[in-house]
């Protein structure tokens, strides 16, 4: 089980100060409207960042940029030391940057199963002859996948919906799923959009669990826009604020949380 | 080898289960002993492989200090490790003691307290957690040892052993030094009869819960007496999906698997099991009741959803199965063309159904603990499973009395199990003497002497009857039997069961010794009453509103209406006759105490704890405020109030016609 030594190999994590991600000046633009105006922060290899802020402020905007939805107009974005004007998603996702978002984007009719072999697409290695016939090194290729996609489905503990259509199921499930299907591409870098939106407070609880042991036994690093303040401030190494576009605090929670700008920005302030 | 394996099927000369694994070991060497479904796949274990597994971790116990006597708690699901950590202790005998595993942190450490537990065999970090958490009050703890890494990476090792790394190490010392695994197996020649073979703690449904010891040749004889009269052997498979702290896990899957070889199957996890089972199609089977009835609410629900002409076909046939199933089960003689009908409805019906719940393969299944509705019971055994009812207790290591092929009922449990002598006291008590028949309990010399009579029975507690045939019919707990205050007879029980019987109640409760009449408490099925609210427009956010509904006391009040009816025409029950009843505004729920945890009522506690409801049944108010504790799942505590509504029963609303959620 080449998949488990994978899994088991990464044990600790480890929180280094080597720069993952480094996005410097950016700025974007929708025609007259700026969604982020210059702002500028870094991932370091191992940790989990957050990116806060009020409606509005340009968390998922942000996220878009960074695995290459969007294209900012100014500024540059450093990923594993290179650094990109432009970047399309699928480069992003082959480079080990995944996401999950924060309206849940599963395929409805397709099984939890299937759903998460969809994020193993990019390292299937056989050709479409053989994909089309599923024979030979499709078929080999596709035993190697589901295994590893066992090994997800076991840490996040869905074994009993495998076989389950996504549309059927639950919400706080469903997120669940989306999460598997996004750690089935192994990825270095993992983009969370309101990961616990809409949960209640147990499926809150399984969630950050779940986060915590993928940043421990995977070394994912893990940026996550989050509202929920409590699970922010107690999963976070590092936050960063948003306020309509711009960075306003850069920190560990504490810090941030007695950083005034941050409490005028979310608790306002009187003119 | 297949000439061996028929000779020795039952080998007689082993009196400890190290033994019978040994010659297991030898005999069915590549029979597969066990199976665990893991990261989608069924993985299987022959005998001789299981054999050198457990031999290892016995090792693993041994290297950490156990020894002669220790006692090995067992915390975990239904996985492989947690048999084998059995069998390893065996081996060294050692004493297993299985703990439930959905035990709160305190009744976890009473148990492990009260049993001076040296060495921990756990599942996960879950378990892990809970006995760290309790470690300062444990000092008899010495190590704990896991099956699941998952999250434990980083907790302090010098206490914490994992299982596997341990085996493995092992193996490797036995490869390079193959001396240290044959002192191992001569530990097994070195086992006696008299050895305890495994300590049970009850439930507790009567108070604190006790560790009943049981012998290894007499755990052997037992299983060996029920192995043979269903005629068990090593092509049965069982799925263990029962807690196995629970003496049916432990007798049916573990004891009853080592005398005849069966595969014992471990389900992925707790909420596969309906797949697994499927999967597997075992061919031996125990479930309580309630688990045929939860089966049973779901299929009819499903059923309500098929097409019209499937949902004609499904009506028809069931007709006909009522008609014949059981007559054909219990090889009655029936008429050619009503067996050609059951054959079309087998294909058609019965067979995918059977398919569908797991149960293609079943040569034996059984059902006890709690009563069983006669047409539930009719319904499987119409299908043409062979369900049948046991009685048991731990303290027999099970087997009580047991009902034979083609001598099934559904109102008794069964004649007197193999070599099991039953008495009915002057007092209306049930007493046995078995072959498996527990030592006593542990650390509690006056509980015993207490529980066995000084010619050699056990008291059961249950009170019970003989049937004209010989078949025994349990009626309630000895103890809770009372009288009304005008001397009629008080079976709380016998009425709870009755009302249990109708699909849209979960639970009662039933109160009236020493007072003028009877009175229940009534929880609601919320499967089976949120499907008819949901097909009949009534919405509602919370089991509490739901139970409030002024539509779902109607529905109650024509099934108590429909009860009463029926113990109105017994003539030693109608003091049974509810004259009033009010329905819980929440689920009964162990982590609350109110139930056990194999679900039984605690009558008594629950009488308490709502004790101005009860004053309520009693002084003709209409209405009762109550505000209750409750504990949450995360462990959090709350409190839930409500306004409960409590119910007259009219004594003309007997002849009122019924309607039914279904």
């Amino acid at each position: 089980m080449s998949a488990t030594a994978a899994i088991n190999s990464a044990d600790t994590r480890a929180v280094t100060n080597e720069v993952l991600l480094a996005v410097e000046n950016v700025t974007l633009r929708f025609g007259g409207v700026t969604a982020i105006n210059g702002v500028s922060f870094d991932i370091r290899k191992g940790e989990i960042r957050a990116i806060i802020g009020p409606n509005g402020a340009g968390k998922t905007s942000m996220l878009n940029c960074i695995n290459g939805f969007y294209h900012p107009q100014e500024g540059r974005i450093t990923y594993k030391g290179e650094t990109r004007q432009r970047m399309r998603p699928h480069v992003a996702a082959s480079q080990g940057i995944a996401r999950t978002f924060q309206n849940v984007a599963l395929f409805n009719g397709m099984t939890t199963l299937d759903n998460i072999m969809t994020g193993r697409t990019l390292k299937m290695s056989a050709n479409i002859f053989w994909q089309m016939l599923r024979l030979g090194p499709a078929l080999a290729d596709e035993i190697k996948h589901r295994e590893y996609c066992e090994e997800i489905i076991d840490f996040l503990e869905i074994e009993a919906i495998r076989k389950t259509p996504v549309g059927r199921l639950p919400y706080g499930l469903q997120k669940r799923v989306e999460l598997a299907r996004a750690l089935a591409m192994q990825p270095d870098l993992l983009l969370l959009d309101e990961p616990m939106a809409g949960m209640n407070l147990e499926e809150k609880q399984d969630m950050c669990r779940f986060i915590i042991d993928v940043n421990k036994t995977f070394g994912t690093t893990i940026a996550l826009i989050e509202h929920d303040m409590g699970v922010v401030m107690d999963l976070s190494d590092r936050v960063v604020v948003l306020e309509y576009g711009r960075k306003i605090a850069d920190g560990t929670p504490d810090e941030v949380k007695s950083d005034q700008k941050v409490i005028d920005a979310y608790l306002g302030v009187s003119h | 080898m297949e000439s061996n394996q028929s000779e020795a099927r039952y080998a007689s000369h082993e009196n400890t289960f190290p033994k019978l694994l040994r010659a297991n070991a030898r005999m069915r060497s590549a029979r597969p002993a066990m199976r665990h479904k893991d990261r989608g796949y069924w993985r299987t274990w022959t005998w001789a492989e299981v054999y050198e597994n457990v031999l290892a971790l016995a090792h693993a116990f041994e290297t950490l200090g156990a020894g002669y006597g220790d006692k090995i708690a067992i915390v975990g699901g239904n996985r492989p490790l947690m048999y084998w950590s059995i069998s390893a202790a065996q081996i060294l005998r050692a004493v297993p003691v299985p703990v439930y595993a959905d035990a709160t942190p305190e009744e976890m450490a009473a148990v492990i307290d009260d049993a001076q537990i040296k060495i921990a065999a756990v599942h996960d970090q879950e378990q892990v957690d809970k006995l760290i958490g309790a470690a300062d009050r444990l000092p008899s703890v010495k190590y704990i040892v896991y099956d699941e890494e998952r999250g434990l990476v980083d907790y302090d090792h010098t206490q914490l052993k994992s299982m596997k790394a341990l085996m493995k190490e092992s193996k490797a010392l036995f490869a390079r030094d193959p001396s240290v695994r044959a002192r191992l197996v001569s530990s097994i020649e070195a086992g006696q009869g008299g050895d305890t073979s495994i300590m049970l703690y009850t439930s507790g449904t009567t108070g604190r819960s006790k560790g009943v010891i049981l012998s290894a040749e007499r755990s052997v004889a037992a299983a060996r007496d029920t192995a043979a009269f269903d005629r068990l052997n090593d092509r049965d498979e069982v799925l263990a999906y029962l807690p196995c702290a629970w003496v049916g896990d432990h007798y049916l899957n573990y004891a009853q698997a080592m005398v005849a070889g069966i595969c014992m199957a471990c389900p992925e996890s707790g909420e596969t099991v309906q797949q697994d089972l499927r999967e597997i199609g075992p061919t031996f089977y125990f479930a309580p009741p309630r688990v045929f009835e939860g089966l049973l609410t779901r299929v009819m629900i499903r059923m309500e959803d098929a097409s019209k002409l499937k949902q004609r076909m499904f009506h028809y046939y069931l007709g006909i199965a009522r008609k014949w199933g059981e007559k054909i089960l219990n090889r009655q003689n029936v008429p050619l063309l009503a067996r050609l009908q059951y054959a079309v409805g087998e294909m058609l019906v019965y067979g995918p159904l059977k398919n569908v719940l797991g149960f293609s393969r079943i040569r034996v299944a059984y059902t006890a603990g709690e009563a069983i509705g006669n047409d539930l019971f009719a319904f499987y055994r119409s299908l043409g499973i062979n369900l049948k009812q046991l009685y048991g207790q731990t303290e027999a290591f099970l087997y009580v009395t047991c009902q034979p092929d083609g001598a099934v009922r559904s109102d008794t449990v069964g004649p007197p199990a193999p070599n099991v002598t039953i008495r009915i006291s002057d007092d209306g008590e049930v007493q046995f003497k078995s072959p498996g028949q527990f030592i006593g309990y542990y650390n509690d010399p006056q509980k015993t002497a207490e529980t066995v009579t000084e010619d050699g029975f056990v008291r059961t507690g249950d009170a019970g009857i003989f049937d004209k045939d010989g078949q025994l019919r349990i009626i309630d707990r000895a103890k809770d039997v009372g009288k009304l205050k005008d001397g009629r007879l008080f079976a709380p029980k016998y009425i709870e069961n009755k009302l249990k019987f109708f699909p849209n109640i979960k639970e009662a409760v039933a109160f009236g010794d020493g007072r003028e009449f009877t009175t229940a408490f009534i929880n609601i099925d919320l499967t089976a009453v949120g499907n008819w609210a949901e097909r009949n427009n009534i919405i509602y956010s919370s089991y509490q509103e739901l139970a409030a509904h002024p539509r779902v006391y109607d529905m109650i009040a024509r099934n108590v209406a429909e009860m009463n009816a029926a113990l109105a025409a017994e003539p030693m029950m109608s003091g049974g006759v509810i004259k009033r009843f009010l329905i819980l505004h929440k689920e009964l729920d162990a982590d609350d105490g109110e139930l056990t945890r194999t679900q039984k009522v605690r009558r008594g506690f629950v009488g308490e704890r709502y004790e101005p409801l009860v004053k309520a049944l009693y002084d003709g108010s209409h209405e009762a405020d109550i505000s209750t504790e409750v504990t949450f799942e995360d462990g959090r505590r709350g409190t839930i109030s409500a306004r409960v509504r409590v119910q007259d029963m009219q004594d003309e609303a007997t002849t009122r016609p019924l309607e039914t959620a279904a």
